[in-house]
Parts: structure tokens; sequence; C-alpha cells
């Protein structure tokens, strides 16, 4: 599509060098940060400025031999897999009928899933330490408290994903499999469910993405046990031990690329799926 | 009543809007049977109510022998062939025809059999192994076709299935599906609002107008002998003539309308009385001509030629005040030019006038009812 549009936009050469350049600074100011991380994690000294005082992967080592950073990481883990999980299911119970049926006050409810998105983070912190804390919902211990958070706002990404996705299937198809016999579930199993599972997994990286990422929720309500966003944020306070948060760091945002491009990759796997390309 | 599918008093209203009005329907077994009317007159809403995806608001709907109103599609032996397909497009062509048959957990070699055989009826052996959007249109509609032929139904429900397709492709598909009809000897319920369709596929057609059945014949009565105003200008060209009753003579009812001058209709109305007569315009010939005594005969002046290629269309307007469209075959028999501003005298056999119930709607009389035979003959455009 963009493609095809792109021949019928006339840019002068001068427009074509400013768009180019504003695209370079853009590239900048996105990934010169992240570039800088990365190498000074290879870099063999304590503090992280230029010069560089030479190559080493020393501090790699170190940071794995830290029981810390590995308790933080595996509890990241288990938060960002299990908050992902629950969000996805969620949000796929409830597009389906959102996109589907014609549900009483629909374009409200839709809202209503949206709205942790614009809610400032701080302020859902806040609201959610006050009723673990006080209020009816006390759950559990640390890292549950911070996985219910983190579904409460993975949801409105999940769905974002997911029900345009499934309102974008002809309702036909759902029919022509009935009059072939099928039952709701099978129809569901069969012919939706293959045409949505690159959502669905699209859905789930991203909500994993943003919960290994997040760190003010998290470091609201983590009591004992922190996970490794709010670890490394305290560490960053102490310098000995900047140099082993280095690496880690660099390895989270390697992750974070990959899982992200991969559920974007997956997204646009699963339009051409859709029109059988 | 007795048929392979029948519709006994069937409606349908969506909240207030009554879309389906009390239609009583029997379609025969092995009947290609159409249903032909305008945009939103409720062909694809009956059709639904048949296939199972709409409940009917009243009435019944049995389905060789037994009350199918309120049983859900799946569990109803017909099989609906969508406009726009609905191919599954993750499928391959020999998985979407396998469908039917896998949920219902027939026999492997079965299902492998039948398939082969659908696919072979379709013509589309070598295409196993695409995926739908790997095939033309054309293609795709016999996919389609064979997915629920292959699940041997008691009716095939087609909801206008040529209508994506082109002129020529469409003409193609007119003539196969009509072959695969006769040779599997399946129940074709066709909606479609392409009169000329109907008129060439199909063995009986109801031909509908906002929500009710106004005729449900064969194609030849229905063109010969529309018996409503709405089917007359619906289907094919037609003139619709006010007849006023001065004589009755051997059961014919006859309007003077000038010295040797009279429109004929067989009809025993009383004399005063009024009538509405179709006369298709192949039908009327110029010239004083050599008919009996009950012939009708009119003169007029031409107010328009349209030259149509194998034929001249000519628009005669009478002294009576209607206007007649007469359409004249181009042969060599025909060596005098039509123009306009000639008057000319027009003359039909008693046996082509007809007697039509019904009063035209106000947009019949506003647009010329010879001339609207487009599909929104009523000029509503719901979809
Ligand atoms: N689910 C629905 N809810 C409300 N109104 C409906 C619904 N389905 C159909 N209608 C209305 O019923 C009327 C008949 O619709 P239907 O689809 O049966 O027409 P149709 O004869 O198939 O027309 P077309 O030739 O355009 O397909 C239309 O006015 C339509 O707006
Ligand atoms: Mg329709």
């Amino acid at each position: 599509m963009a493609n095809d549009t792109s021949t019928f936009v006339v840019i002068s050469p001068w427009g074509k060098r400013l768009l180019t350049a504003f695209f370079v600074v853009f590239l900048l100011v996105l990934y010169l940060p992240t570039v800088l991380l990365v190498v000074f994690s290879f870099n063999d000294g304590t503090v992280a400025a230029f010069p560089l005082e030479g190559l080493t992967t020393k501090y790699y080592g170190l940071a794995f031999s830290s029981k810390e950073i590995r308790e933080s990481l595996g509890a990241s883990a288990w938060v960002g897999l299990g908050a992902a999980t629950i969000a996805t299911v969620i949000a796929l119970m409830a597009s389906y009928p959102l996109a589907r049926r014609n549900v009483r006050g629909k374009a409200f409810i839709s809202a209503l899933m949206l709205v942790p998105l614009v809610v400032p983070t701080v302020v859902l912190a806040v609201a959610l330490l006050l009723l673990f804390q006080k209020g009816p919902g006390q759950v559990g211990l640390g890292l549950t408290r911070i996985m219910v958070a983190h579904v409460v706002i993975a949801i409105p990404f999940a769905v974002l994903i997911l029900l345009p996705r499934i309102a974008s299937i002809d309702r036909r198809l759902e029919e022509a499999a009935y009059d072939l016999g099928a039952t709701g579930l099978q129809t569901f199993r069969l012919v939706m469910l293959p045409l949505i599972v690159p959502s669905i997994i699209s859905a789930f990286l991203i909500s994993f993405v943003f919960s290994i990422d997040e760190v003010v929720i998290a470091s609201f309500l983590s009591s004992d046990q922190v996970t490794y966003p709010v670890y490394l944020y305290s560490g960053l306070k102490v310098p000995e031990k900047t140099q082993t948060l280095i690496p880690v760091a660099t390895i989270m945002i390697v992750i974070s690329f990959v899982l992200a491009f991969g559920a974007e990759a997956i997204r646009r796997y699963g339009d051409r799926r859709l029109v059988g390309k | 009543m007795d048929g392979h599918i029948v519709l006994d008093g069937v409606t349908k209203a969506f909240g207030e809007n009554v879309v389906v009005n009390n239609i009583d329907l029997s379609i025969g077994e092995g009947e290609f049977f159409s249903m032909l009317g305008p945009s939103g007159c409720g062909k694809t809403t009956t059709l639904r109510m048949i296939a199972g995806f709409e409940v009917p608001t009243e009435g019944t709907i049995i389905l060789t022998g037994t009350d199918v109103t309120r049983v859900p599609p799946a569990k109803r032996n017909v099989n609906m062939v969508f406009q726009a397909y609905a191919l599954f497009p993750h499928m391959t062509v020999q998985e979407n025809i396998e469908f039917g048959l896998r949920i219902k957990r027939v026999k492997r070699d079965e299902v492998r059999a039948r398939t082969a055989e659908a696919i072979e009826s379709v013509q589309l052996e070598g295409f196993e192994a695409r995926k739908p959007a790997q095939l033309s249109g054309g293609q795709q509609q016999r996919v389609a076709l064979a997915r629920a032929l292959v699940n041997r139904p008691a009716a095939l429900l087609l909801d206008e299935p040529l209508g994506a397709l082109d002129m020529k492709l469409r003409k193609e598909m007119q003539h196969e599906l009509k072959a695969i009809q006769v040779r599997t000897g399946t129940t074709f319920v066709y909606v479609t609002h392409d009169q000329e369709e109907a008129l060439t596929m199909s063995d009986r057609i109801a031909v509908m107008n906002d929500g009710i059945v106004e005729q449900c014949a064969g194609p030849r009565e229905i063109y010969e002998h529309p018996s409503t105003a709405f089917v007359a200008g619906f289907i094919g060209t037609s003139n619709i003539v006010n007849l006023r009753v001065d004589r009755s003579v051997d059961g014919n009812a006859v309007m003077d309308v000038s010295e040797g001058n009279r429109i004929v209709a067989k009809s025993d109305t009383k004399v005063g009385e009024s009538l509405q007569v179709t006369v298709r315009p192949e039908k009327i010939h110029l010239g004083a001509g050599g008919l009996g005594d009950d012939a009708s005969m009119v003169g007029g002046r031409i107010s328009d030629v349209v030259y149509l290629g194998s034929m001249t269309q000519i628009m005669v307007d009478l002294a009576t005040g209607d206007s007649l469209t007469v359409h004249r075959l181009n042969d060599e028999a025909t060596t005098t030019e039509a123009k306009v501003g000639d008057t000319v005298t027009l003359h039909w056999a008693a046996a082509n006038s007809f007697v039509i119930k019904g009063v035209p709607t106000i947009a019949d009389r506003e647009g010329d009812p010879a001339l609207d035979t487009s599909d929104n003959h009523n000029g509503r455009h719901n979809t």
C-alpha cells in the first residue's frame, strides 16, 4: 500500500534531503543512548565515560555471578510471563464479544478497557498501592501484586492488538463453518484461532516486554523481592554496582528489541495470512 | 403442503421493520428455484431463514418433511454458498472442501473419494494445494460450490453467487452452475437480482418485492403473463396500458379509442370499469396489420427512436395519453425507417394483452414504467 501511494507523492530534491536529515537525527536520538550503553558494557573501567579503558567481558561474568541480579532477573521473568499470559487471555475473552456481538454499551466498555493507557503511571501506582495495602484487594506477596498491576496495564495493549484483528475477520467465515456443521467451539478452534494466533502471540510478547521494562509501579509495589528494572534503578545510585548493571541492561535491551520486532513480524505474517498471500 | 422445502406464512421483522411479510413457498426436490427482486426486498433474509441464520418472527419452515424453523444451521441438511464465497483463507482448496465432511467425522477414505469427486465436478483438478487468495474469482466460486456440494445437501442455497464476477465469466458460470445442478439433481435455491440470470437458469422464479412474493411461476409464465404491475415492470421491458371498458364482447373487454381503433384484453370486467393491461414490446407490430376482430389496434405518434443493434426501440405516444414501447427486429423485411414525428398504427394479437392485478406505484407512474427495468425499481438502495 505505502509503496503504491508514495509513487504519487512528489517531493523536491531539497525536501528529500531534509527528510533524510530528519530521519537520521530521529534515529540518533532514538538509538544513540542504547548504542552507548552497549559500548560501555564492554568498557574495562569503573566509570561509564569516554575514553574507553579497553575492552572486556568480565562485567558480564560478574553480573551473572551476582545472586541479587539473578534473583531480580528471575522475578522479572516470572512477573512478565504471568502478566503477559493473564493479560492476553483476558484481552482475548473481552475482544471476542466486543468485536462480534452487539454488546450493549460497546463503546463505553472499549473506552473503559483503554483507560489504563491514559492514566499517568504514577497515579495508577499510588492507587494500586492503596488498594493492595488498605483496600479490600490485599493480594499476596510483592511479586504477585506487581503481576496483577501489570496485567491491568497490559490489557489495553493486548486489546488494541487483538480487537482490530478479530473485527477484521469476515463474520461469514464463522457462518460458513456453522453452515458446514461445526459447533461454536469447533468454529473458534478451526477457523478463528488459526487466523488470530499471530495476533495472540504478538499481544503476549508486547505485554511481556511492557512488564519487564516497567519500573514505576514495580518499585511502588515491591517489598522484599524486586524486579530487574527496580534493582537497576536503585543500583545506579551505588557507583561500584553500576558496571555490573550495564551488561544486564544491555541484554534486556536486546531481548526487548528481539521480542518487539518478533511481535511485529508475527503480526504482519498474520495480516498476510488473513488475505492469504 | 408438500414439497422439499416449504415456507408457510413466514414473516421476519427486525424490530419494527417487517422485511419478509407472510411468505408461502413450496420448492420441489431437484428444482432450480430462484428468488428475484430489487435490492432490499428480503431475498437474502429469506434464504438465511432457510439456512437457519435467522429465525422467522412468524411461520414455519419445513425441510424434507421436518419442521426446522428453530433448528440451528449446523443441524440442517442445507448448505449455503455465500456471495463473497467466505472461503477459509488459511486452508487450501482441498482443506476447504473437506471441512464439512471432517466435521461430520466421515471416514478418511470416503472423505478423500468425495472430495476428489467434488473437485472434479467443478473442474478444479490441480488446484487442491492452493490457498483461496491464489485463485481467480471464478475459481473461488467453484471452491465454494464444491465445499457445499460435497456434503450432498438436501438443498443448496446460493446468495447472488455470480455477483462478483465480470459479465463474460458470469455467463460461463451460469451454464456451468445449471449443468452441475442438473447433473447432481440437487435442489438449488438461488437468489439474484438479475432477471436475465433468473429467466435463463430457473425452473421456477419467485419475484419478490418489499417482503412479499408478487408472483411465483416458471420463467415463461413470468415473462409472458406477469400477474402484477410490479412483475411486468421488473421483468424485461413492459408496457402498461390503462383500459376503460366500453364494450364487453365474447369474454373480451374492449376500449374504443377512436373509429376502428381499440384495445382489447381477455377479461369479464364490467362496462365502465377500468383495467390495466400489459403488452411486451416485441409483440407489438407497426402498421394496420391483418389480425382478427379481437386484436388491439391503436394509432399514435413516434416520440423516440433508439437503434439497439439487432432491433430498434420505438416509443409511440397514443391518443389515450399512454405511451408504448415497441421493439422491431432489424431484419431484411424491415425496409422503412421509423422517424420521430411519424404517425403510425400499432397492433397486437388479443393473446398478448394481459390483465394485471394491482395498481402501479407512484414511482412507476413518475418514471416511464416501460423503460424502468433497473434493479432498484422502487428507487430503494438497501443492501
Ligand atoms: N440484521 C438485520 N437487522 C436489521 N435490518 C436488516 C437486517 N438484515 C437485513 N435487514 C433489512 O432487511 C431488508 C431486506 O434485506 P435483505 O438483505 O434480505 O435484502 P435483499 O433482497 O437480499 O437485497 P440485496 O439484493 O441488496 O442483497 C433491508 O432493508 C435490510 O436493511
Ligand atoms: Mg441480498
